[in-house]
């Protein structure tokens, strides 16, 4: 049974995929999710296929019902990002997503720190071939970096784990706290993955770099896996409520003025990511349940959302709000999936995003935390102008941009379908996501006064966009791009490096030349003295050499005289 | 597709300005009625100052307005060229059109 194991499943199909045909390929890789799902469903609770390897002992599935919950919603991303990329002839892509699907999962069913580092490595490895597959000189430069970051953290991971083991002797993946060197290591490794403020670049500089199936996919795992290494370690870490907070206000800035739709979503992706890291900070029962099920629910409408903008981008060529508009003629089917995602995250009621988001929510304003809840509310009036309003109205209304692309292939329209009906079967239905999350669910989503609630805000700040749009100020898309923390590495530092290079040349050439001004100096100077006439070529009478000899001998009798 | 014509024709109010006015007005109209349940509704709180009538309201047309505005400024310091970065990064190239099926309805155009 340790054999077929989900994460190993998944390795197998990639390994298959690397021998056979195109169409076993493309069968392969819808096939393996399935398959991994009733593995996922036949695996007991509690730790199983331990191996002993240099005297530690791996444990590679420790299931329980938070590896459960997002275990499940991996392997049913994995299999909607397969019937998505059902168009896909590229092995490379295939066995990617292969391997950094079943990685992922490794590393949620992972019980001890040394597995989950192994896959936490392999994460990183295999899906920046998602971005190499575009398969141009800028794609590979920005693998790259996001390749170096990745390793990065997981060798903060690897050291982090190394001092934790010295310190304790223990290498079992389980609540940690920050308590010491080695669990902030883990706790930044962490972070990392999950896009902290400062340390979130990454995400918005790789993804929309990615290929059109590529984004959706890597949307789904890395950062999500983060989030539940987060929840496992550091449940109730203060300081997560903080960084949550943070996390949730920055990027609506950035994406409300980002000209890429799918830069807007990694954006919104990292706004999100922050309601989950809040509830991992509360720590509570409540706000834990919150965690798992905003992922779980997260997951669909972002895959959803990068689905619709990548079907516009496949047949239009750009992901671009200022080269797109009046879609929904010919792209009605991708428009109506887009608008659901956009109201799931918006956390419409009926939609999935209002039953995950409100326990998180809720969960801050319980505990005390009413400065954190209140940015909570700003934030998700914030998601609802850059992902609610601003994907779907740029892209399928808003000016006419002339283009009228087909509908997208039907296997994508079936992709998008299925995750949409998803989304709001979840949003109707939250008993169904309720019942899967790791703690007793005792709340109830749909009170008249919750409802009211989010509509006012919601519709409310609908309002203010219509305010906006007809006064003009809402500022309008425009070609170009816009920094961010990257800038750092991208610009300042290599050209502060360049700097401080020209100025050490700099140095050298002026010490050389002074040098050399000053040799020449004194060549000149016994080239005076020893010219004809100079005054060491002279011809020297018998007076002065009596002179001179006398000197001498008086200096010698002098020197002997002590 | 069949199905997608329908879908669109019914989104096809957007072209009209006065169907936009009315569907504006409709949401006005909501708005105001959202606004007025809060003298109706007791709304349940946990947060001080939430149940005050039309925190929501007042919360969430001031904090989209605050956003887009903040984001304006903001635009005005980190606006930079698509070349800015050159072929370091792919703001500056296509999508290469090979892995593509970029189409145009042809029964449209017609």
């Amino acid at each position: 049974m340790s054999w077929l194991i989900p994460p190993l499943l998944f390795f197998y199909g990639a390994f298959l995929c690397l021998v056979v045909g195109r169409k076993q390929r493309t069968f392969i890789t819808l096939l393996i999710p399935v398959v991994a799902l009733f593995s996922l469903l036949m695996l007991p609770m509690g730790n199983m296929a331990q191996v002993q390897f240099l005297g530690f002992e791996l444990i590679f599935v420790r299931l329980d019902k938070l590896a459960f919950v997002f275990s499940l919603i991996f392997i049913i991303a994995a299999f909607l990002a397969s019937i998505y990329a059902w168009h896909v002839n590229d092995k490379v892509q295939q066995v990617s997503t292969l391997l950094y699907a079943g990685a992922a999962l490794g590393g949620v069913l992972a019980g001890d720190l040394i597995t989950l580092f192994l896959y936490w490595e392999i994460t990183a490895v295999a899906s920046v071939f998602l971005i190499w597959a575009r398969r141009t000189p800028a794609a590979y430069a920005t693998g790259m970096r996001y390749l170096l970051i990745q390793v990065g953290s997981g060798v903060l991971l690897l050291a982090g784990l190394l001092v934790h083991y010295n310190d304790t002797g223990s290498i079992l993946f389980e609540h940690m706290g920050l308590v010491s060197t080695g669990t902030l290591l883990i706790f930044l490794a962490f972070g990392i993955k999950c896009a902290f403020p400062l340390m979130h670049n990454w995400l918005q500089d790789s993804y929309p770099a990615a290929t059109v199936t590529g984004t959706v996919v890597l949307s789904s795992f890395t950062t999500k896996m983060a989030v539940y290494a987060l929840a496992r370690g550091y449940a109730g870490e203060e300081i997560l409520i903080y960084i949550g907070a943070i996390m949730t206000l920055f990027p609506i800035f950035f994406a409300e003025i980002e000209n890429d739709l799918r830069k807007v979503l990694a954006y919104s992706l990292n706004n999100q990511l922050g309601f989950m890291v809040v509830g991992v900070g509360i720590g509570t029962e409540l706000a834990l349940n919150g965690t798992a099920a905003h992922a779980f629910c997260h997951i669909l409408y972002k895959s959803l959302l990068f689905m619709s903008v990548g079907a516009v981008l496949y047949r239009t060529g750009t992901s671009k709000a200022s080269e797109l508009g009046g879609l929904y003629k010919t792209m009605p089917v991708t428009m109506v999936c887009c608008l659901i995602g956009a109201a799931s995250i918006s956390a419409f009621p009926l939609f999935s995003g209002f039953i995950s988001k409100s326990l998180i929510l809720d969960a801050s304003a319980k505990n005390g935390y009413y400065l954190v809840w209140f940015a909570l509310v700003v934030a998700s009036a914030g998601v609802l102008s850059h992902s609610g309003i601003k994907i779907p109205y740029f892209t399928f209304f808003a000016h006419d941009s002339g283009k009228r692309p087909m509908e997208a292939p039907v296997h994508m329209r079936i992709a998008m379908i299925i995750t949409a009906a998803l989304c709001v079967i979840i949003g109707v239905f939250p008993s169904l996501l309720y019942q899967l999350l790791p703690y007793e669910v005792d709340y109830k989503p749909y009170t008249t006064s919750h409802v009211l609630a989010q509509m006012q805000l919601l519709c409310f700040a609908l309002l203010a966009f219509v305010f906006l749009m007809r006064k003009g100020i809402h500022p309008p898309e425009v070609r170009g791009i816009n920094l961010d923390s990257d800038w750092a590495y991208r610009k300042g530092l290599p050209s502060i490096l360049a700097m401080s290079a020209a100025g050490a040349t700099q140095i050298a050439t002026k010490a050389r030349e002074g040098l050399q001004a000053q040799a020449s100096d004194w060549v000149f100077t016994i080239r005076r003295l020893s010219a004809p006439g100079g005054l060491l070529a002279k011809g020297w009478g018998v007076n002065s050499m009596v002179f001179v000899v006398t000197l001498l001998l008086l200096l010698v009798l002098f020197l002997n005289l002590k | 597709m069949m199905n997608g014509k329908k879908i669109a024709a019914a989104f096809a109010w957007v072209e009209s300005p006065s169907a936009v006015n009315t569907a504006i007005k409709v949401l006005a109209a909501l708005c105001g009625l959202l606004f007025l349940l809060d003298f109706v509704i007791h709304r349940h709180t946990y947060v001080p100052g939430e149940g005050m009538w039309g925190f929501y309201a007042f919360t969430g047309f001031i904090a989209f307005t605050l956003i887009v505005l903040g984001a304006k400024t903001l635009r005005t310091l980190i606006l930079r060229d698509e070349n800015y970065y050159g072929e370091q990064s792919v703001d500056s190239e296509e999508y290469p059109a090979s892995q593509l099926a970029i189409e145009s309805d042809q029964e449209d155009a017609k």
